[in-house]
C-alpha cells in the first residue's frame, strides 16, 4: 500500500513536470527522511516537526551573538575572517546536521574568545593592535567601483590597478600618534617609477611615502590621526596611465564583419594582426608580444604593457601610542569595582550578567561558581587576567556555540520557552534574544504572547537578520553583494560592483516591503513597483526620481517589479557574454517552486559556445533539448520559462533583439498548458501556481528550523501551513506567523540513546 | 601584573611558547614497539594541479637503469637519480567518470580513491586522514594541510554547480569533511611555531599556558554535562567538540618539556615563486622538528581555478617529443594549456610548466637530503609523493598518472629508479604507503591489494 501511494506521488509530479522529476539531494550524514505523502493531504492532521539536529552558530549569527551579548562596542569586522567558511546545505548555512566541529573550527573559535576577553578587560591606555589583512578589506576608485583582485599567483595578497584605495571598517579608535605598517609589494611591468602609497584616514591623506620595492617588505610610519573612528586606507598613486595590451586593433565587436587576411576574430573583437617573430620587425616602440587569454592566438607587433600594480598583504595599525585609549566596552561591563568590592565579588558579578546572554538562557547549578572560580585561577595574578579566561571560557563554551534543545526523547515534545526564545531570535534576528525576549521566556509567557512578540521582532531593526540571513541565501542577495559576476564589459558598459549591489538591493527591499506592509506573498512575482536608486533606474533605463532607494511605480514600464524580473537574478543565471535560457529556467524551477531539476543524463556535452553565431537564435540552438527524448522531459519545463525571460540580457536589461542581432520571441508554455508571451505574462503565471507558496514555506521552514523540507516529501506540510496561513489569500507575513506558530517550530522530537 | 601583549594574537593558544619548540618526547607519544632511537617515517603527497604531458613523461628503461624522461630531467639536475622511484601507468578508476566534474573528481577522489557526489559533499576518508588518525596522535600535529592558493574546506559552488571544496582540498578527514588547508607560510609557521619573538619570560609562559588548559577543562565540563540532555545523532557532534577539546590541550601540553627545535626566523611571504620556496622549507622544518608526520601540500588548486597564475618566468623551449623549438614564452596558466589538443605551442607550456614543477620538487627532495638525522639524512626517513589529479590533462583521466617517490621509507623502499605498473591501482599503491606507516586498512576506494 505505502508503495502504491509512494508510485502514485511520484506519477503525479512526473506528471506535473512533463517527465522531469526533481532530485531530492540526499541528506547530509545522520538526518532521517519523513516518508512520502499521501496523494490527498489531510490539513487537519498535525504536523511533526521530525528530528532536527543540533545547530551551531553561523559565522554571522557568531558576530551577531557576540556582539549582542556583550555591548556595540565590540568589535566584530575582523572577528570570524579566519574562520571556515560556512556549510551550505538546502541552500543554507543553518543546517543543523551539516554543521561539524573540525580542528580549524575550534582552534579559530579558542583564538577569537580569547581575542574578545582580551579586548573586552583591556584597560584604559593600553594600546591595542588592529591587522588588516587585505583579503578582508574592500577597496574602490573615485567611481565606487572594486578594483581589488584577487591573483592566484600571490596568495594572501589583493592587488589594485590603477588609482585605488584599500580601508577596513575599523581603525584608529580616537584622536592620537599610531604606528602604522605597510607589507606588500610592487610589481612593475615596463615601468622605473615606484608608486606612491597615502595613508588616508577616512578622506583625509595623513602621510605619502614612496614604495617600490619589488619583494615583499615593510614599510613603517608613524603618523597622527586626527579623526578617530575615521576609517584607514592605503591608497595607490599611479603616475601613468595602465593599459591592456592587445595587438593593433581596432575593437570593433562584431565579428562576422572582420576582413582581410590579418584581421582575426578573438573574445568576439576584430583584430589586425602584425605577424612578427621577433621585435626588429614591429614599428618604433612595438614590440613582438604573444597572445593573451583574451586575444588572438599566436605572435604580433603590440605596444608592452605598462602596469604598476600594488600587492598588499596586510596594513597593521598600532595605537594610539600617545594619548591613552579608553575602552567604552570595559566601562560598560565592570557594573563594579573589584578595587572596592573586591575581585572574587566583582567577577562574579560581572559574569552573572554576561554568561546567561552568551549562553540565551539562565546560569544552572553551579555554572556561576565554576566560572568565578576560573576568574580566580591561581595563574592569574590579576583582575583583568582572570577575566579574561573566564570570558574566554563563556564564548568558547557548547552553550554559546551551540543552540541546545534537549533531544533525548523520542516523543513529540513541546519547546520550553527558553528554546522557543532562541529559536524565534535566531530565525527573525540572526542572533540571540534580547533581555525582553529572555524576560519573556523565564516568566513563561511568551507562547501566551507569541503573535504580538513576533510582530514587535519583524518591526524591530534587528530583522535586517532575516533579510541577509534568509533572503541573502534563497535570493543570492549575500552573493551579488560579495562577488562581482564576470561580464563582458565590452558587451554590457556600466556593469559593475555599485550596480550589482543596488540590484541587490532592490530585491530585499522587494521582501521588506511585502513583509512590513503585509502584501499577499505573490506580490513577489507579480509587483507592478519595485526599489531603486538612480543609479539602478539609469541602468535599466527607467524615467528618473530621487537619488536614493524609493518605490518606483512600474505600470507600463517595459519591466515588472517581481522577483523574475529583477536584474540580480536574472544577472545571476546568465554566462559572461549572453544569457542562459536554461540557467534562469533551472534556477526558477529549484528556487521559486522548490522542484530543482535532475542532472543531466551523463555524456551529454555541456554548454554552448561563448561566442554567439548570428542569425542562429538561442531558441534554434535549445531545439536539440526538445527534439532528444533524453532531454526534453525537463528541458521543456526549464527552456519555456527561460525563454520568457529572455527579454532581459545577461545583466538584467531589457532589450528586443537577442545577442545575434534577432528579434525577440519571448513566447512560451508552461507545463499545464497556459500559454505566456513576455516575463510579466509568465509571472502572472507563475504566481497563480500553488507551488510557489508552498516553496516559500518550505525555504523558511528549511532556513528556520535547522533541518531539510522538500516539496514532495514534506508536501502535506507545507500545503497545510499555507492553508493556515490563508491559502490563496496568503502574506508573507501570514505564512511567517503560521510557520512560526505552528507544531513544526514550536515542538520537536528528539532520541533516546 | 597583567600579562599584556601589544598585538591582539593570531595563534592566542601558542602565545606562551617560547623562541623554540619543544619535541614531544614524552613516553607516551613514542609509538608502540617502536625503539626509541628508531626514526619515524614522514610522508608528504605533494600535488601539482592539471596532469603532465604524458609521452615527455614516462622515463625510459626500467628499475635503476632509468634514465629520466625530459620532464622528469630536472631530478638529476639536482642529483637524486637515485632517490626516487617513478612509478608509471598506475590509474584511479574511481574518479574517471566523464562529465563536467572532472577536475572536481580527479582532486577529491585523489587520495581517498573514491566517487564523489555532486549534489552535496560526499567523498571518502583520505590516505593520509587514514593514518593521521591511526599515527597522527604520536606529535603535535596530527598532519598538517599546506597550499599556496586559497580556497578552505568551504562549500560554495564552483563551475557547473560542484562544490569549491572539491577543487581545493586533498585531505579529507571524514567523508563529508574537507580538512581545509594553510597558504601562507606566515600562518603556517605561527601554527608551528607561534610565540617566536614574543619576549614573554618561562614565568609568564607557564602561566599563560595553565590558564588556556583551565579554559579547556571548563569547557569539557560544559560539553560532558550536556550530552545528558542530547539524543544520539546530537551526541556525536558534541564528541567532536570534545574530541577537538582534547587535540588542543595536547597541542599545548605537548609544547612543554623537552628538547628544544630551533625554527629560524618566520618566513616574510612574497610571490608565488617565494612563497613556495618558504612553504617547502616549512615542510622540512616541521619534519625535522617532528611536529607532524603526515603532510599534504597542494601546490595549486585544480582545474581552470588558476586562470589568474601566469608563469610568466618560464619559456617553453621543447616540441611534444622533446626536441628542442625557438623558445615561446609561458603565457597562458596551466588549466588552459592543459587542454592541450597535441598543439605544439600549448604542448610546449604545459610541459614547460610541468618540468618547472618537478624542479621545484627536486629542491624540496634536495632539502630533505641535505638535512642530516641520525646517522642517515631525513629523506631516508620520508616518503615524499608528487602527483596530480591526472595523467593526460587533455583527455581528463586519471590514469597513466604521474608518481615519484622521493626517499626510502626508513629503509622500507629502497628506491627503484623507474618501475611501470601499467593498469595497476593507484589505491593499492596509496594502500602500501600506508602499510610502510605501519597503517592496516580493511579498505580504501577501490583498493583489492597493495603495489609494493
Amino acid at each position: 500500500m505505502e508503495d502504491l501511494v509512494t508510485t502514485l506521488t511520484r506519477a503525479a509530479l512526473v506528471l506535473a513536470l512533463s517527465g522531469c522529476q526533481g532530485v531530492v539531494s540526499a541528506p547530509p550524514p545522520y538526518e532521517q527522511l519523513p516518508p512520502p505523502p499521501p496523494a490527498m493531504c489531510d490539513l487537519e492532521a498535525p504536523l511533526d516537526p521530525g528530528v532536527p539536529a543540533i545547530r551551531r552558530l553561523s559565522n554571522v549569527e557568531y558576530t551577531r551573538s557576540v556582539r549582542d551579548a556583550l555591548g556595540p562596542e565590540v568589535a566584530t569586522d575582523t572577528l570570524t575572517s579566519a574562520f571556515p567558511p560556512d556549510e551550505i546545505a538546502y541552500g543554507f548555512d543553518s543546517i543543523g546536521a551539516s554543521q561539524r566541529i573540525t580542528a580549524a573550527h575550534f582552534e579559530r573559535y579558542f583564538d577569537a574568545a580569547s581575542t574578545i576577553a582580551t579586548e573586552a578587560m583591556r584597560r584604559p591606555g593600553e594600546p591595542i593592535a588592529l591587522t588588516v589583512e587585505v583579503e578582508d578589506a574592500g577597496a574602490f576608485d573615485a567611481y565606487g567601483n572594486d578594483i581589488l583582485r584577487n591573483d592566484a599567483a600571490y596568495p594572501g595578497h589583493r592587488y589594485f590597478i590603477g588609482n585605488g584605495t584599500t580601508a577596513s571598517e575599523r581603525a584608529a579608535i580616537a584622536e592620537g600618534t599610531y604606528e602604522v605598517d605597510i607589507i606588500g609589494f610592487v610589481h612593475l611591468e615596463n615601468l622605473t617609477e615606484g608608486a606612491d602609497l597615502r595613508i588616508l584616514e577616512g578622506d583625509l591623506q595623513v602621510d605619502q611615502v614612496a614604495f617600490d620595492s619589488p619583494a615583499s617588505s615593510t614599510i613603517t610610519r608613524t603618523v597622527h590621526l586626527i579623526h578617530g573612528f575615521e576609517p584607514l586606507g592605503i591608497q595607490l598613486v599611479n603616475r601613468a596611465s595602465t593599459e591592456q595590451s592587445l595587438p593593433r586593433a581596432d575593437t570593433r565587436s562584431d565579428c562576422v564583419e572582420c576582413a582581410g587576411p590579418d584581421e582575426v576574430c578573438a573574445a568576439e573583437r576584430c583584430y589586425s594582426l602584425s605577424a612578427c617573430a621577433v621585435d626588429a620587425e614591429c614599428a618604433e616602440g612595438e614590440r613582438c608580444l604573444s597572445g593573451t587569454p583574451n586575444a588572438p592566438a599566436g605572435t604580433f607587433c603590440s605596444l608592452p604593457r605598462t602596469r604598476r600594480t600594488l600587492y598588499l598583504d596586510r596594513f597593521e595599525v598600532r595605537g594610539p601610542l600617545e594619548p591613552p585609549v579608553p575602552n567604552p566596552l570595559r566601562e560598560r561591563l565592570l557594573v563594579c569595582d573589584p578595587d572596592v568590592v573586591g575581585r572574587e565579588a566583582c567577577s562574579r558579578e560581572i559574569l552573572a550578567l554576561v554568561a546567561p546572554r552568551a549562553w540565551r538562557r539562565p546560569l544552572e547549578g553551579d555554572e556561576l561558581d565554576r566560572l568565578t572560580a576560573l576568574a580566580m585561577h591561581p595563574a592569574a595574578l590579576d583582575f583583568e587576567t582572570g577575566m579574561r579566561t573566564a570570558l574566554s571560557a563563556v564564548f568558547l563554551s557548547p552553550s554559546f556555540l551551540f543552540r541546545v534543545e534537549d533531544s533525548t526523547q523520542d516523543s513529540l515534545r513541546p519547546l520550553s520557552q527558553p528554546e522557543v526564545a532562541t529559536r524565534l531570535s535566531y530565525l527573525l534576528w540572526g542572533t540571540g534574544p534580547d533581555r525582553a525576549l529572555l524576560d519573556l521566556a523565564e516568566r513563561g509567557q511568551l507562547l501566551d504572547r507569541l503573535p504580538a512578540e513576533v510582530d514587535r521582532m519583524l518591526d524591530d531593526e534587528r530583522a535586517v537578520g532575516l533579510i541577509d540571513g534568509f533572503v541573502g541565501q534563497w535570493l543570492a542577495t549575500r552573493l551579488l553583494r560579495r562577488e562581482l559576476l564576470d561580464r563582458d564589459p565590452t558587451l554590457y558598459p556600466g556593469y559593475d560592483a555599485t550596480v550589482q549591489a543596488a540590484m541587490a538591493e532592490e530585491i530585499e527591499r522587494l521582501f521588506t516591503h511585502v513583509l512590513a506592509e503585509d502584501r499577499p506573498l505573490t506580490e513577489l512575482l507579480s509587483a507592478n513597483y519595485g526599489f531603486m536608486n538612480d543609479r539602478l533606474r539609469e541602468f535599466y533605463d527607467l524615467p528618473g526620481g530621487g537619488a536614493d532607494f524609493e518605490r518606483v511605480d512600474l505600470t507600463g514600464a517595459h519591466r515588472g517589479g517581481g522577483l523574475l524580473m529583477s536584474g540580480g537574478l536574472l544577472a545571476l543565471n546568465s554566462h559572461r557574454a549572453r544569457t542562459s535560457i536554461v540557467g534562469r529556467g533551472a534556477w526558477v524551477l529549484a528556487n521559486l517552486l522548490c522542484e530543482p531539476p535532475p542532472d543531466p543524463p551523463d555524456n551529454v556535452e555541456f554548454g554552448l559556445p561563448d561566442r554567439v553565431d548570428p542569425g542562429a537564435t538561442l531558441r534554434d540552438r535549445m531545439e536539440q533539448h526538445r527534439s532528444d527524448p533524453a532531454c526534453r522531459g525537463c528541458h521543456q519545463a526549464m527552456d519555456n520559462i527561460g525563454f520568457g525571460l529572455e527579454e532581459y540580457d545577461a545583466v538584467g536589461r531589457f532589450r528586443t533583439t537577442d545577442e545575434g542581432g534577432n528579434v525577440l520571441d519571448a513566447t512560451g508554455e508552461l507545463p499545464d498548458g497556459t500559454t505566456f508571451d513576455g516575463a510579466e505574462e509568465l509571472a502572472a503565471a507563475l504566481s497563480f501556481d500553488p507551488r510557489f507558496a508552498r516553496c516559500v514555506s518550505q525555504r523558511l521552514l528549511t532556513y528556520g528550523t535547522g533541518r531539510a523540507y522538500f516539496a514532495d516529501t514534506d508536501r502535506c506540510a507545507l500545503e497545510t501551513l499555507v492553508e493556515r496561513a490563508g491559502g490563496e489569500d496568503a502574506t508573507l507575513r501570514s505564512l511567517l506567523h503560521a510557520m512560526i506558530e505552528s507544531e513544526l517550530f514550536l515542538t520537536r522530537r528528539g532520541e533516546s540513546l | 601584573m597583567t600579562d599584556t601583549t601589544k598585538s591582539i594574537p593570531r595563534r592566542a593558544f601558542l602565545r606562551g611558547l617560547g623562541t623554540a619548540i619543544a619535541l614531544p618526547a614524552l613516553e607516551a607519544m613514542i609509538p608502540r614497539g617502536a625503539r626509541a632511537d628508531a626514526a619515524p617515517l614522514r610522508v608528504l603527497y605533494y600535488y601539482v594541479p592539471n596532469g603532465v604531458y604524458v609521452p615527455a613523461w614516462t622515463p625510459s628503461g626500467v628499475g635503476n637503469a632509468w634514465s629520466p624522461s625530459p620532464t622528469l630531467a630536472p631530478l638529476a639536475t639536482w642529483g637524486l637519480t637515485n632517490d626516487v622511484t617513478v612509478v608509471t601507468g598506475l590509474r584511479n578508476d574511481p574518479v574517471n567518470i566523464q562529465d563536467n566534474g572532472a577536475h572536481f573528481r580527479g582532486t577529491a577522489g585523489l587520495l581517498s580513491a573514491r566517487t564523489i557526489v555532486k549534489e552535496h559533499i560526499q567523498n571518502g576518508i583520505s590516505a593520509d586522514q587514514v593514518a593521521a588518525q591511526a599515527i597522527g596522535g604520536e606529535t603535535i600535529f596530527r598532519s598538517l594541510q599546506v597550499g599556496l592558493a586559497a580556497g578552505g574546506a568551504g562549500t560554495g559552488l564552483c563551475g557547473a554547480q560542484w562544490p569549491c571544496a572539491y577543487l581545493t582540498n586533498i585531505s579529507w578527514s571524514s567523508d563529508t569533511t574537507p580538512m581545509g588547508k594553510e597558504i601562507s607560510p606566515r600562518a603556517v609557521f605561527d601554527r608551528l611555531f607561534a610565540g617566536q619573538g614574543q619576549q614573554a619570560s618561562q614565568d609568564a609562559r607557564d602561566r599563560r599556558r595553565a590558564l588556556d588548559l583551565s579554559v579547556l577543562d571548563f569547557v569539557r565540563g560544559d560539553a560532558t554535562r550536556l550530552m545528558a540532555r542530547l539524543g544520539r545523532t546530537d551526541r556525536a557532534r558534541m564528541d567532536e567538540y570534545l574530541t577537538e577539546v582534547r587535540e588542543l590541550e595536547r597541542r599545548i601540553m605537548g609544547s612543554s618539556s623537552g628538547d628544544m627545535c630551533d625554527a629560524g626566523d618566520p618566513p616574510p611571504g612574497g610571490t608565488l615563486q617565494e612563497r613556495l620556496e618558504q612553504m617547502q622549507d616549512l615542510m622540512v622544518l616541521a619534519f625535522r622538528c617532528d611536529l607532524t608526520r603526515i603532510a599534504t601540500f597542494m601546490t595549486l588548486n585544480a582545474g581552470a581555478s588558476d586562470y589568474n597564475t601566469v608563469y610568466s618566468w618560464l619559456t617553453a623551449t621543447q616540441a611534444p617529443d622533446g626536441s628542442p623549438i625557438t623558445p615561446i614564452p609561458v603565457t597562458e596558466p596551466k588549466h588552459a594549456n592543459s587542454h592541450h589538443q597535441e598543439l605544439v605551442e600549448r604542448v610546449a607550456q604545459l610541459q614547460a610548466i610541468a618540468t618547472w614543477e618537478v624542479e621545484r620538487f627536486g629542491r624540496l627532495v634536495s632539502a630533505l637530503k641535505n638535512t642530516p638525522e641520525g646517522t642517515g639524512t631525513l629523506l631516508d626517513n620520508c616518503l615524499v609523493v608528487f602527483t596530480s589529479e591526472y595523467g593526460d590533462p587533455n583527455s581528463h583521466t586519471a590514469i597513466d598518472m604521474p608518481c615519484i617517490v622521493a626517499g626510502s621509507g626508513c629503509g622500507q623502499l629502497p628506491p627503484r629508479g623507474h618501475v611501470p605498473a601499467p593498469g595497476a591501482k593507484w589505491s593499492n599503491f596509496l594502500r602500501s604507503m600506508l602499510a610502510f606507516q605501519g597503517v592496516t586498512v580493511a579498505e580504501l576506494g577501490d583498493s583489492d591489494g597493495m603495489l609494493f
